[in-house]
């Protein structure tokens, strides 16, 4: 570290040792330590940092959180979609076709019993198409 | 270390969690951890947006966009490559970029006047009038500087980041860096000239 440097150190990042590389900065400060010439250049910088420092602050709308927040929250269908992934879609579709098909398949191959033979003549009777005896002897079947 | 996801940090601990771990929470979709990041970054990352394009509307617009494509493009983040700040501060960087490239701003003239309240009718002392002036001419004056040289001085002065985290921003050397911020202290010193003491 050497006058020119520091000299530079100063143009670029102004008096301010925190605003200094902190690789330079402790060299930096020990040649300040030692030299009225750096000490002197520090102090024109610093009239330039505490102008600069008179720069306002930007203000800054009290609803920008909220909305930004809001913009980053899924849509309805997002949620939805999220919710109902097509994997679970998928699984669900599976937990109620199987039982349901296991049922249908049941249905078919179950026989048509004596019982309800018995209640089709009676039906048949009540329709006064045949007797029910007649139609029960006459085994008049579909 | 711990899982964050599974941890039972509420989100009034949030603040003990470190920038990594928060960002590895939002990449799994964790919108309070966004919540508090977004809590601990917007007043930081508008200033920047602010001095760079000296328009509040715009800086607002930019500053959203920026938190957007940092939620949804989270991932793209890797600890290590760079601090979370630094990711921001690019991002909204390019935003700007790409604004003035669609806006085609100018550096305003001497007689151009700045954003602010300046038809109040507010009865204010000597002594703030004063601090009112200074205030606005600081600011005038880095809204004329170049636009680099005024992005590295907000980057570097303003915002506190490193010369090795603003040089990456801008994608430029160490030396590179020094001579915008070099240029554009003399340019502020020069048109400051007035108000420096003993000058």
């Amino acid at each position: 570290m050497n006058i020119q440097r520091f000299s530079e150190i100063l143009m670029a990042y102004g008096g301010n040792p925190q605003h200094w590389s902190i690789h330079e900065r402790e060299a930096a400060l020990q040649l300040l330590a030692s030299s009225s010439e750096a000490q002197d250049l520090q102090q024109q910088a610093l009239q330039l940092d505490h102008l600069l420092d008179a720069a306002p602050t930007p203000e800054i709308s009290p609803a920008l959180q909220k909305r930004i927040l809001k913009s980053t929250q899924p849509s309805v269908f997002q949620r939805i979609y999220k919710w109902y992934s097509l994997k679970q879609l998928l699984k669900l579709a599976t937990a109620f076709a199987i039982p349901c098909l296991v049922s249908f398949m049941v249905w078919l191959a179950m026989p048509i019993s004596p019982q309800s033979k018995t209640d089709l003549s009676q039906d048949v009777s009540l329709l006064a198409i045949v007797d029910e005896e007649e139609f029960i002897s006459t085994e008049f079947l579909l | 270390m711990d899982n964050p996801i599974k941890s039972e940090h509420s989100v009034n601990n949030l603040g003990e969690l470190t920038d990594e771990t928060l960002m590895y929470r939002v990449q799994k979709g964790d919108q309070q951890a966004f919540q508090y990041l977004v809590k601990k970054y917007l007043f930081v990352l508008h200033g920047f947006a602010r001095r760079t394009l000296n328009n509040s509307h715009e800086a607002e617009d930019i500053v959203q966009e920026a938190f957007l494509r940092a939620w949804h493009h989270a991932e793209q983040w890797q600890a290590g490559r760079a601090k979370l700040g630094t990711w921001l501060h690019s991002i909204v960087y390019h935003l700007c970029i790409d604004n003035h490239r669609k806006n085609k701003l100018i550096t305003i003239s001497l007689d151009e006047t700045i954003e602010g309240d300046e038809n109040s009718e507010h009865p204010v002392a000597a002594d703030n009038l004063l601090k009112e002036e200074l205030s606005q001419q600081v600011e005038l004056a880095l809204q004329k500087l170049p636009e680099r040289q005024r992005i590295a001085m907000t980057l570097c002065y303003y915002q506190g980041l490193s010369n090795l985290e603003a040089a990456e921003i801008l994608n430029v050397s160490i030396a590179a860096l020094e001579s915008l911020l070099a240029r554009g202290r003399r340019s502020l010193r020069t048109q400051l000239q007035q108000y420096l003491l003993g000058d």
